[in-house]
């Protein structure tokens, strides 16, 4: 069975808001790791069913691969769907909560969500379930974290993160730079039907009108080669029986659910592109 | 008169619910009020590992997360009962 919709899930940022830069990171730590390839940190399985949060997935795997690189267990994931939830209740922070309206699987912005990340915090997925889980209910998609949630993500607030920009060596350059640096990095794109149903060829191409495209966020895995970049993704998963992205048993052996992209496109492609810089310390709140 | 509304609400859920009455909110302020409350009647609210129950809700309304009023939770038969209060319904 494959999965005929793709969830519309990445919102720009409003044109006002503004993060920290990346070249702040660069100035402040000298690169650790030989090249920028995180692949082989990457562990668990993220996916986002036919949800749109995506955002939320981006920083699951971030967290996750930030973790693994800088000495910590990464096998208690966090939850997406709680950062996605909380991205979306960040919407309508400026008003009283009690008035705020319901949630809607519209997406949303990745300044919203980080902020939510940051300032209420990131919950586990063993106590808000993501869609890989048994206990995930789908009836609870759109529903608002409860003060319990709040309680467990409270013990986890802090996140940090900044926004890449393009230097002298494009995305390219400023996105190894922080690679190297063992902070993740997360890109958004428009991302058009061959690349959804791509099969291993390395896309160099995206067709912006696309009506079944839409707005996506994606991780760096790879942007060590000079040819192409490895991208993650989160419609794969294998349960399910759904599957985009390279399949097993590729020349190139990647693992599944992921996928290339020519550099040069890529850097025409990203629309806004973060790095994960610090992670709070995730353990379960003491019962 | 926003306190005013939270008094006669509490009134009314407490009545209803015949659980006791909470103490006037101070200032107003809804998370101090809830937690008064809870302390009121024996509850010991659910605590994070850091900060304190007040702050976790003052920090979920803070960011416009907090889906219900911190004194309407503490007020209902369902948040008491969290609590391991036991309160009858009239």
């Amino acid at each position: 069975m494959m999965n005929p919709k793709f969830p519309l899930g990445y919102n720009r940022d409003a044109a006002d808001y503004r993060y920290p830069s990346h070249r702040g990171l660069i100035a402040a730590a000298p690169p650790t790791l030989d090249k920028a390839n995180h692949l082989e940190f990457r562990k668990g399985v993220i996916w986002q069913d036919g949800l749109g949060m995506c955002v939320g997935t981006f920083l699951k795997r971030c967290v996750q691969l930030w973790q693994e690189m800088n000495g910590f267990k990464s096998d208690r994931m966090i939850s997406a769907k709680c950062a996605y939830d909380l991205g979306r209740a960040q919407a309508y922070a400026t008003l009283d909560p009690d008035n705020a309206p319901p949630l809607q699987d519209v997406g949303t912005q990745p300044g919203l969500l980080l902020r939510g990340a940051r300032e209420v915090g990131l919950a586990l997925d063993s106590d808000y379930p993501d869609p890989t889980s048994a206990a995930w209910d789908p009836a609870k998609a759109n529903r608002r974290p409860s003060l319990d949630d709040l309680v467990l993500a409270y013990n986890m607030r802090g996140l940090e993160f900044s926004n890449v920009t393009p230097g002298a060596f494009g995305f390219k350059g400023s996105i190894r730079a922080c690679m190297v640096r063992r902070q993740p990095v997360g890109l958004s794109m428009f991302v058009d039907s061959g690349v959804m149903w791509n099969k291993g060829e390395i896309v160099g191409a995206i067709f912006n009108g696309d009506p079944d495209g839409g707005g996506h966020m994606l991780t760096v895995l790879d942007a060590s080669r000079d040819d192409y970049a490895v991208l993650d993704n989160w419609w794969d998963y294998a349960p399910q029986g759904i599957e985009w992205g390279m399949p097993d048993g590729n020349l190139l052996e990647l693992p599944r659910g992921t996928w290339r992209i020519s550099w040069g496109l890529l850097e025409r492609a990203i629309i806004q592109c973060f790095a994960v810089t610090g992670v709070p310390f995730v353990e379960k709140a003491a019962a | 008169m926003k306190a005013l509304y939270l008094a006669v609400l509490v009134a009314l859920v407490a009545l209803v619910a015949g659980c006791p009455m909470p103490p006037t909110p101070p200032g107003g302020e809804e998370c101090d009020a809830a937690y008064g409350h809870l302390a009121d009647v024996g509850c010991e609210p659910p605590k994070p590992a850091s900060g304190t129950w007040v702050d976790v809700c003052r920090n979920g309304r803070r960011n416009g997360v907090f889906e219900l009023k911190c004194l309407n939770r503490a007020s209902t038969t369902d948040a008491l009962k969290v609590c391991g209060v036991t309160c009858t319904p009239k």
